[in-house]
């Protein structure tokens, strides 16, 4: 028996609300932990009441009694997440790695929205030319592979600021989206007998466009926003497995010997830029839980865009 | 070679203008070559600005560089360390160029057919797909250097309880490793073609003339062969390209994961990024040749789908003569 799609579309909705509410409390439980363990190094520690020692990366729900590179203790400590290979507590990095990269991901989607949608307005209401030469922009921009040019514009931007280097980049590789959208309800809008009669009884330009396109442009344009918000955080966790992340990146780098890059500020991209020597000693606590603590993210947002999609049924132009 | 491009494509553009019967090949062949263009002189100047930037970095900063270390007093490109003459530099390229083109055969036959065929059948069956949805949604949300990973923890996990090594080896190109490789690379594209494909087939569905076939009692399988999936064949394709473009989006991240030496990982090396025994090093080159060579595959596919687009429906046909 088919369950109805109203009752779907709940499920999914409440899911996604209730995986963004539960990453919030774990935000808040993470920023509400001293900030010496989310930027202390520790050598190791003894499982509370025991003598057993532990070397980091410590294992998630560890009690540890932990010490320092001098073997000086520095407390008691319950890693709730595990820790990275330096003793620190991921919980407390991805809380404090999880500020800048919503800010980051809210600065890009409110850009590719903007962008996407002067570009969709042109592409649905310009005239021949000027929707020839959007949408050709558009088609053109996805010939290349997006990683690739999101790492040369933030390479080309990042004199001017890490921040607006990863705005731009971000932005530039994903507007296409929204303006598709945006030209794909003004052409559905376009299309229907009410719009000729609009036409016909002199309603045209800015006037249109509001009161006929916006009713229509705008459940389509607030799902797109959402699901905007889990695609984002994808490209920023390849990119931060790349090694390209937001902060402040200082690298040793010497010929012929490791390139080792110190971590300052944390963000969830930075703290899988040492994936692959974590997966290479087979350390997977640091390595998964920021990958799942993305995935999970995306996954609310993708949930209540899909929900909000079923909810609003688009007619096609 | 951006120039010549861009002003081959302007004039086959302007001859098509003349030869009305000709005129949508030619259209395709000229915007093709337009795109080309300008993905060659816009590489080339990001590439350029981007080389600017990371030596005027590095100077101030001695040994320690703000991410990348720019290539010093290095008048050839290099991979893996060795520098590169001119011919072993487009052999280089071509040999990868082939590896990927081997990796996105695996990755289409087994990714993006799944994502439609699933689809279909779901059609087919006449039912929501709640589940494959949901296993879409998932594979959508999952980034794919982790997809990869649990691929790795597979590959691992069958080594640890058979003994069988099924890897394919690290770093080197063979079958089973372009295998593994082209399954993850194939994942998110599937997830994006199911999805996609379920909303073109649904839309299809509502149709006036599937109410009217299904009310003249013709067999579900025929109505959603002929009056489904027919028409919708064009959106299908445009599907299809969507999820083209997104696998070659995510090549670079599956073929450094893997050590798979094709376009994407020998492009993510030119560009500096490295592995952690490495130095990255950018060649701006070596950035150029394989960033053309991607947007290569990429336009040549869009060519043949929009030709594809054109005999599959018969509407757009009209409207490509018509404008013609």
């Amino acid at each position: 028996m088919r369950r109805p799609a109203f009752l779907s579309r709940y499920l999914l909705a409440t899911i996604g609300v209730a995986i963004l509410l539960a990453y919030g409390i774990l935000i808040a439980i993470g920023l509400a932990e001293p900030s010496q363990w989310s930027t202390g190094v520790y050598a190791g520690g003894l499982v509370h009441g025991t003598t057993h020692v532990e070397l980091p990366p410590f294992p998630v729900m560890a009690n540890l009694d932990v010490f320092d590179m001098d073997a000086r203790s520095s407390g008691s400590h319950l890693y709730l997440l595990g820790s990275d290979p330096g003793g620190r507590d991921l919980l407390a990095l991805i809380a404090r790695g999880s500020l800048p990269s919503l800010i980051l991901v809210a600065l890009v989607v409110v850009t590719r929205a903007f962008v996407g949608t002067i570009a969709g307005v042109l592409m649905g209401l310009g005239s021949g030319v000027v929707r020839l030469l959007s949408r050709g922009i558009g088609d053109w921009m996805v010939g290349f592979p997006y990683l690739a040019l999101a790492i040369l514009l933030i390479d080309v931007l990042t004199p001017r600021g890490r921040v607006l280097a990863f705005v731009v980049a971000m932005s530039l590789i994903g507007w296409r989206d929204m303006a598709e959208v945006v030209a794909e309800r003004i052409e559905y809008v376009r299309s229907q007998p009410f719009a000729v009669g609009a036409a016909a009884l002199g309603t045209g330009g800015l006037r249109f466009f509001q009161i006929h396109v916006v009713p229509h442009l705008r459940p389509a344009f607030i799902v797109e926003v959402v699901l905007q918000c889990s695609a984002v955080l994808v490209v920023l966790a390849e990119l931060g497995y790349l090694q390209v992340y937001l902060g402040p990146v200082i690298r040793l780098t010497q010929p012929g010997a490791n390139s080792i890059p110190l971590l300052t500020q944390p963000e969830l991209g930075q703290l899988l830029a040492n994936s692959r020597m974590y997966l290479l000693y087979r350390e997977l606590a640091p390595f998964l839980v920021p990958a799942l603590a993305i995935a999970v993210l995306a996954l609310g947002f993708e949930l209540i865009g899909t929900a909000l999609k079923g909810r609003w049924r688009f007619a096609r132009p | 070679m951006g120039v010549a491009l861009l002003n081959l494509s302007l004039l086959i553009g302007l001859v098509a203008m003349l030869f009305p019967r000709a005129s949508t090949w030619a259209r395709i062949v000229a915007l093709a070559g337009i795109k080309l263009g300008g993905v060659v002189l816009v590489t080339a100047l990001l590439v350029h600005l981007a080389n600017e930037a990371l030596l005027s970095s590095a100077p101030a900063l001695g040994p320690i560089t703000n991410g990348l270390a720019p290539l010093p007093n290095v008048n050839l490109p290099q991979i893996s360390g060795v520098q590169l003459s001119g011919e072993d530099f487009a052999a280089a390229v071509a040999s990868a160029t082939f590896r990927s083109l081997l990796l996105i055969l695996v990755a289409i036959v087994w990714g993006v057919f799944v994502g439609l065929g699933a689809a279909y059948f779901v059609q087919l069956r006449g039912s929501n797909g709640a589940l494959l949805s949901v296993i879409a949604v998932l594979a959508w949300v999952t980034p794919t250097f982790l997809l990869a990973a649990f691929a790795q923890e597979i590959q691992a996990q069958i080594f640890n309880f058979t003994d069988l090594r099924i890897s394919g080896g690290y770093g080197t190109p063979s079958a089973l490793q372009a295998f593994w490789a082209g399954i993850v690379l194939g994942i998110r594209p599937a997830a994006y073609a199911y999805r996609q494909a379920r909303v073109s087939l649904e839309s299809e569905r509502a149709a006036d003339h599937v109410l009217t076939a299904r009310a003249s009692g013709l067999p579900w399988r025929t109505i959603v062969n002929r009056h489904i999936v027919r028409p919708a064949a064009a959106s299908l394709v445009s599907t299809w390209l969507s999820s083209f473009r997104l696998m070659l989006g995510s090549l670079p991240i599956v073929e450094f994961f893997f050590g798979y030496p094709g376009l994407g990982q020998q492009l993510v090396l030119a560009l500096g990024v490295s592995y952690p025994d490495q130095v990255g090093v950018f060649q701006p080159d070596l950035v150029v040749a394989f960033v053309v060579s991607l947007a290569v595959i990429v336009v040549t596919c869009e060519a043949l789908a929009q030709l594809a687009r054109l005999r599959l429906d018969v509407r757009l046909a009209d409207v490509s003569t018509v404008t013609a």
